[in-house]
């Protein structure tokens, strides 16, 4: 299980969802949650550093999470971030596009605190195996 | 968690129907315009975030729907299937069905609908749609994202995963002003704006006092240095009274982005063809503003749909355009905030309008005769008033205008038509920009002061007992050859039936009536916050509120629509 301090990138345009999932976060005992409300924000955000995980949707203006996640990968402070994809049922045909553009792992919305927490620490898990 | 749930809900209620407004003007251009993959991304992404949200939050109706209408709209932006009007229409009717939804959460009224029918007709009209369009996506592979089994071609894969996606990168400014928003309660701002409304009161009392010690110590460093300072603060004050203002002021688009859809749903059944132009869409209005002139404004489109246009065989036999044209505008002009609806078609029947408010009683034929073009024209505004001989179902049934009447006096307004035969006529709204503080001319009648909104009164005058006239009963005062009636402001207000005497009167304006107050002292023009008064009740009183002026005292602030239907009504019997 990962740092509960650890700093972690909430991405989604519609405030709602960036709400849910930080009350998911929450209940897992994360309290450094920041926001962001497209790609591109993200990217301006995490590039200033600290950031140990970011969750972001799919569909978004300005830079949806694709475009992020392929930034985030060709960024060399960056690149390593853990990401974990929040996507819709119909969306699963993104999930190898975006497995193939490096992210970590994907959950399906809507999600319980459970399986995030599964979904999440699969990722940590692989990582500290590396 | 039960308190952080409420707020999520409320949350989701607020920006779901924020996003179904944004996307309601998208629907009718897309009609227009035809195809557009921009707008079909931008409405598939709203259904589509609608849905996941819902979804978290249970609401299985909402998902529901919300999934079926994703669905067409996911096949329209990949262009696998083509716009038509039937799946325009049941796409429209899967909004308004969300927004329904949406509402019974709001009011936790427990009511669920029956949203199969809806379901049903969504898959159906994409199953129509499909067969349709021939063979499915094999042309638009290139463009749209197909399904994918997991054994999958690397080319195909690379193919898929260098398609640019959703949306065009859009430059560094649009991001910037993303962050450069903050969302804020409501009451916050209002809190605000009164302690504000208390600062300019306050700051209104020690200009008062200062300049009555500079009169006295003249020649003192530390009432000049004091002066000094008040002036500035009088500065500052009204800055930050505009500035707080600004907070609740927001684009009027919010109002007009409703207006295409509106149209669109009128001029269908009335078979007429309607061109609808809108401008001034970033002028800035007050919340307020925003809530209560959307109602009059829908009356006015629907009068001018329903009566001001022609029907297009009409128009071409009159050698114009088939289609009418609608537009509205909105516009800052000084201290107002000018709305303008106009129409191409066929103009006010000044002689109908006439005939029809003789046969309802509302004016008599002396005054018919008399009466002025403007006058009769502002009869339309009168309650009960309509002359469509069969209340269609939109309108006619004589209750429209006079409620767009009564919501521009809410925000003291004025409305006004003007009208030419076959060219079409012009509905004017003017509201003031600021409600809650407001030019008033301070009066003196008997031993009590009143405020007096200073933009209607058109001009004042010494009056000696021999001006004083009296026509069928009531006083009344010749100005420029002009009769006004009289009213003494202790009468109107009955504080005094007597008719005393009094030195001045105040020649008023109001939606075209023109009428005179009489009062014993004139104290000149002072700014006043209008503050409400407990336990007033404010539909049924003759005042707007009441202010404590620049010496510290009470004093009431006259309503003079109220006034004017009191003294007006008095003389219509």
């Amino acid at each position: 299980m990962p740092d509960l301090k650890m700093k972690i990138l909430v991405v989604d345009d519609f405030s709602t969802m960036r709400r849910i999932v930080k009350n998911v976060l929450k209940q897992l005992g994360f309290e450094n949650i920041e926001e962001a409300e497209d790609g591109a924000q993200a990217l301006s955000k995490l590039k200033l550093g600290g950031f140990g995980f970011m969750v972001s949707d799919w569909n978004m203006p300005n830079m949806d999470g694709l475009q992020l996640l392929k930034a985030v990968r060709a960024d060399a402070a960056l690149k390593d971030l853990p990401i974990l994809m929040v996507t819709a049922e119909a969306e699963k045909t993104m999930v190898v596009t975006a497995i193939q553009a490096g992210v970590n792992n994907y959950v399906v919305k809507p999600f319980t605190a459970e399986v995030f927490k599964e979904k999440m620490d699969k990722i940590f898990e692989r990582l500290e195996k590396k | 968690m039960p308190d952080e749930m409420e707020e999520i809900i409320a949350e989701f209620i607020t920006e779901s129907e924020e996003t179904l407004d944004r996307i309601d003007p998208l629907f009718v251009e897309l009609e227009q315009k035809g195809e557009d993959k921009e707008m079909l991304n931008q409405i598939f992404r709203s259904v589509h975030t609608i849905k996941g949200a819902a979804g978290f939050l249970g609401f299985q109706p909402m998902v529901d729907v919300a999934h079926n209408a994703e669905s067409i709209m996911k096949k329209l932006r990949e262009g696998e299937i083509r716009m038509s009007k039937q799946l325009m229409d049941v796409v429209l009717k899967s909004v308004d069905m969300l927004r329904l939804l949406l509402k019974h959460v709001k009011q936790k009224d427990g009511v669920t609908e029956n949203t199969a029918p809806l379901v049903s007709d969504l898959k159906t009209a994409l199953e129509n749609a499909t067969a349709a369009a021939g063979t499915p996506a094999a042309a638009t592979a290139a463009q749209g994202i197909e399904p994918v089994k997991p054994a999958m071609q690397t080319s195909e894969l690379r193919a898929a995963s260098s398609e640019p996606a959703s949306a065009p990168l859009e430059p560094q400014a649009a991001e910037k002003e993303a962050l450069q928003t903050l969302r804020v309660d409501v009451s916050k701002i209002d809190k605000v704006m009164d302690l504000t409304g208390e600062v300019v009161l306050v700051r209104n009392r020690l200009v008062n006092i200062v300049n009555k010690l500079e009169h006295q110590y003249t020649d003192d460093h530390d009432v000049q240095s004091l002066l000094e300072a008040v002036s500035f603060l009088d500065l500052i004050t009204s800055d930050m009274q505009l500035g707080v203002m600004k907070m609740r002021m927001q684009p009027i688009a919010k109002v007009f982005s409703k207006f295409p859809r509106l149209v669109r749903d009128i001029s269908g059944p009335l078979g007429k063809m309607v061109n609808l132009k809108l401008s001034g869409e970033e002028t800035e209005v007050d919340k307020s503003v925003i809530e209560q002139i959307g109602d009059p404004m829908v009356h006015i489109i629907r009068n001018a749909v329903d009566h001001g246009l022609e029907t297009p065989q009409e128009r071409r036999a009159k050698g114009k355009a088939e289609a009418g044209t609608i537009s509205i505008s909105a516009e800052q002009k000084g201290n107002q905030i000018v709305i303008e609806v106009s129409d191409d078609g066929r103009g006010v029947n000044l002689d109908r309008v006439k005939t029809k408010a003789l046969k309802q009683g509302l004016i008599s034929e002396e005054e018919a005769v008399r009466m002025t073009d403007e006058a009769a024209m502002n009869l339309i505004l009168l309650p009960g008033f309509s002359t469509a001989e069969v209340a269609t179902e939109l309108s006619g049934r004589g209750v429209g205008m006079d409620v767009v009447k009564t919501n521009v006096s809410k925000l003291n307004g004025t409305v006004e038509i003007t009208s030419h035969k076959d060219k079409g006529s012009t509905f004017t709204i003017r509201i003031p920009l600021t409600l809650a503080i407001i030019q008033t001319l301070m009066v003196r009648s008997g031993t009590a002061r009143y405020a007096v909104p200073l933009a209607p009164v058109e001009e004042t005058l010494m009056v000696s007992k021999e001006d004083i006239s009296e026509m069928s009963g009531t006083d009344a005062l010749v100005i420029r050859g002009k009769v006004y009636p009289l009213f003494r402001l202790t009468e109107i207000l009955g504080t005094n039936q007597e008719k005393t005497d009094f030195k001045y009167a105040v020649v008023v304006n109001i939606a075209d009536k023109h009428f005179c107050i009489g009062v014993d002292e004139l104290l000149g023009q002072e700014e006043v916050v209008i503050k409400s008064v407990a336990g007033m009740n404010s539909t049924s009183s003759y005042l707007l509120g009441a202010t404590i002026t620049g010496d510290g005292r009470v004093v009431f602030i006259l309503d003079l629509s109220a006034l004017s239907r009191v003294a007006m009504g008095a003389v219509t019997v």
